[in-house]
């Protein structure tokens, strides 16, 4: 049998390429923070691995999103007709957790705002690290929900 | 209260693969394996389709076992 032909494997592939895109734009934001960490001298080699893993993450997101395009354009159908999927509750489940973590993170961040002054460090590095945080919680968490057990194999 | 199910027993009988089977039903290999095994709870439309496929009444694939606290 052919999978690819069967809807809802190429969606579950989609959510994956999606998450694993996720992943790698986390890593990409988590060295943007660092360059406000380490010294002038790893600047330039920290903006080059984020800039080509900002394009990896376009490459990896796109590769899914393309064969998800290209059905629904043949289709000519734009509603929504996404199968049912485990995937997909477990990515909506995924973005619940990384919304949940990021909140609590915040807020532990304002009860240590005095300290924070002290650090000196600009508002962008705190973006760049929530942003980085948001996504790798999203992705990891998607990742464990995703995994294959020995219990479901056929 | 816990959604017991039966689609391994019945694709045994049928001798039919998970990937097969989400093939016919219109899902993915791993909703099924995820069905099976208990960690995602199916919707009626599912339910009534596997049901179908096999040909037999919904409560013979799916059915609710109560834990004696919930008696």
């Amino acid at each position: 049998m052919n999978e690819s032909t069967n809807c809802a494997e190429v969606i579950d592939k989609m959510y994956t390429r999606l998450a694993i895109g996720l992943l790698v734009a986390a890593v990409a934001y988590f060295l943007k923070a660092t360059v406000f960490l380490t010294g002038p001298a790893t600047d330039n080699t920290l903006e080059k691995i984020s800039f080509w893993a900002g394009v990896l993450t376009i490459l990896v997101v796109l590769t899914g999103m393309i064969p998800v395009m290209w059905r629904k354009l043949s289709s000519k159908s734009w509603t929504l007709e996404e199968p049912e999927s485990y995937i997909q509750d477990a990515f909506k489940e995924a973005l619940k957790r990384s919304w949940m973590i990021t909140f609590v993170t915040l807020v532990i961040l304002k009860s240590m705002d005095r300290m924070m002054q002290a650090w000196a460090l600009p508002a962008e590095f705190y973006l760049q690290a929530m942003i980085s945080l948001m996504m790798l919680t999203a992705s990891v968490s998607f990742l464990w929900l995703s995994r294959e057990t020995h219990q479901e194999q056929d | 209260m816990k959604l017991n199910n039966r689609i391994r027993v019945y694709r045994a009988e049928h001798r039919i693969s998970q990937a097969e089977l989400a093939q016919v039903i219109g899902v993915s290999r791993k909703t099924i394996s995820t069905i099976e095994v208990g960690r995602f709870v199916p919707s009626t439309v599912i339910a009534l389709k596997i049901a179908r496929y096999f040909k037999v009444p919904v409560e013979d694939v799916f059915s609710l076992s109560v834990s004696e606290s919930e008696d």
